[in-house]
């Protein structure tokens, strides 16, 4: 499998409880300033704080790998995943909007 | 009051806008002034967590204010992010903001002066950046917030007090995050403070000796006598008394070595301690990490001082919060010798309370120059048990503290193991990058 998608799944698995009223979330961030992409794990149980977990930097700053990285998640693990920093850019094969809000 | 001898030139205190929350922001893709995102360090003597930054919304929506406070007195609300601390990347980000800096200053105009805030004298360069010195700072400002997103707040005077006065007073509080103090305004900037805390250099104590000799604002300081405030507070009394005049005479350039006084690491366990096994593991593991750094300096130590701390309930019922001992011993940097020592102190001194804190201290010492044999004991096996420090030193050094560890730190209560991946106590990076 994809290293950094070995790393990813591998860091959500202690963190990813499944516990009951409480939502979970990857939240992907384009980051500008270090040109690569950063992943990290979000999770709220009901009315209490929302967590943040950094997961892990992708380095390989293309749209196209990020794209093959995220397809490949998704394969393993259906966790929701939203987008920061992508505002006006769109995925390379599809050409669907990346980030929707 | 005659300022034409005072030292006079510009000079910029700039400091990063709630630092750490502001990286772990950008990281994010939030803006750092506007999410609500507390820096969390969750690690096992923390007592549940203990709150390193805050955003500055943050602080705004639930009314925090000191930085380190306690996880208990923050909210349940589900408006705020909480965020494990990677001190690594903050001391990376660090970097990369002085050496923005350096595009505008000379090497030897640039003192960083913490890990969020650093001095430019910025006398001899503004003019190549700008017509006044507010705009070069916002030019600064401008520069980092394009690439690193981060927000600077700047004090700027016309020496290094009176830019640190500016920072903590009036910059982290206009809509720029500018403010600036001059010999010109001291009267209105500085003596019109009416808290001597918000001054930098008076904490509490201070202010409570202050406040004896019936001075309560900055404009009572600048007017006491400076001979009273010697004779009452020390050196320290001029020191505050030429800050309530905006004096400083500081250079900058004149690197202040460090006595290099003492060497000593100490800890706060995780929970109570009662056993005496688990005491002394611990006692060990910072007698050899004091060694080991005392190794590092080429020092060797000829007063060993420790420390304990008492569990609240322990030192409720003693009375005292713990107890410290010193002892002079043949200078030395070896393990086995100063974990001796130590344990010996312990064992004396100890009566069977549960602690919560040690503490190991070296001072009075001196360059390594040799080894000292003792005459009673085999030369051949004293020069071995050195030889062998060295070694787990050197491993140590290439493949990190984990590589080799004595089996006692795997035993229950031993702290060594867990604490080798943190910076100041803290989590030091993504812990696996």
């Amino acid at each position: 499998m994809n290293r950094d998608v070995k790393i990813l799944l591998e860091r959500i698995q202690p963190l990813f409880k499944r516990m009951s009223q409480t939502r979970y979330w990857i939240r992907v961030v384009n980051d500008q300033f270090d040109e690569q992409y950063n992943f990290f794990f979000h999770s709220q149980h009901r009315g209490m704080r929302e967590k943040s977990v950094p997961l892990h930097s992708i380095k390989n700053y293309r749209l196209e790998y990020l794209e093959k990285v995220i397809s490949l998640f998704k394969e393993n693990l259906n966790l929701s995943i939203y987008y920061a920093g992508f505002k006006g850019l769109r995925w390379p094969s599809t050409n669907k909007r990346i980030q929707w809000k | 009051m005659d300022y034409s001898h005072e030292p006079n030139g510009v000079f910029f205190l700039i400091d990063n806008k709630s630092f750490y929350a502001s990286v772990e922001a950008t990281m994010r893709g939030f803006n750092p002034l506007t999410v609500p995102l507390v820096v969390m360090s969750e690690q096992a003597n923390t007592n549940g967590g203990l709150i390193l930054a805050t955003s500055p919304m943050a602080k705004k929506l639930f009314g925090l204010k000191a930085n380190v406070s306690r996880q208990r007195n923050l909210p349940q609300d589900p408006r705020l992010v909480v965020v494990p601390p990677r001190m690594n990347l903050y001391i990376e980000r660090n970097l990369e903001i002085n050496d923005i800096f350096r595009r505008f200053v000379a090497d030897e105009d640039l003192v960083p002066y913490s890990i969020d805030e650093s001095i430019l004298d910025m006398t001899h360069s503004w003019r190549l950046f700008g017509n006044s010195p507010i705009e070069v700072a916002k030019l600064i400002q401008k520069t980092v917030h394009d690439e690193l997103g981060l927000y600077l707040t700047v004090g700027i005077g016309d020496n290094p007090v009176q830019s640190k006065l500016a920072l903590d007073i009036y910059a982290k509080h206009t809509p720029d995050f500018i403010g600036e103090i001059h010999y010109s305004t001291v009267p209105e900037k500085i003596w019109s403070i009416e808290n001597l805390t918000d001054v930098w250099g008076i904490g509490n104590r201070t202010a409570k000796r202050l406040n004896n000799l019936k001075i309560y604002t900055m404009k009572d300081l600048a007017a006491a006598s400076p001979f009273l405030l010697k004779e009452k507070l020390g050196i320290i009394g001029t020191q505050l008394y030429a800050t309530a005049w905006g004096i400083d005479r500081t250079n900058l350039h004149k690197r202040i070595k460090p006595r290099e006084a003492s060497i000593g690491n100490s800890q706060v366990l995780p929970r109570d301690y009662r056993s005496q096994e688990e005491i002394e593991t611990v006692i060990k593991e910072i007698g050899e990490q004091v060694a080991s750094r005392l190794r590092h300096h080429h020092k060797v130590a000829g007063v060993l001082s420790l420390g304990i701390g008492f569990s609240y309930a322990a030192s409720e019922e003693d009375g005292r919060g713990g107890f410290g001992h010193s002892l002079k011993i043949d200078p030395t940097n070896d393990n086995r010798e100063i974990v001796a020592h130590l344990i010996k102190m312990f064992e004396d001194n100890w009566q069977g309370q549960t602690i919560r804190n040690i503490a190991v201290y070296t001072s009075k010492l001196s360059s390594m120059s040799g080894r000292q044999l003792n005459i009673f004991m085999d030369p051949r096996q004293q020069i071995k048990k050195q030889e062998s420090d060295r070694v787990v030193d050197q491993i140590r050094d290439k493949f990190g503290f984990k590589s080799l560890v004595y089996a006692r730190s795997t035993t229950k209560g031993g702290t060594a193991i867990n604490r080798a991946s943190l910076v100041g106590g803290h989590n030091g990076g993504n812990a696996y990058e």
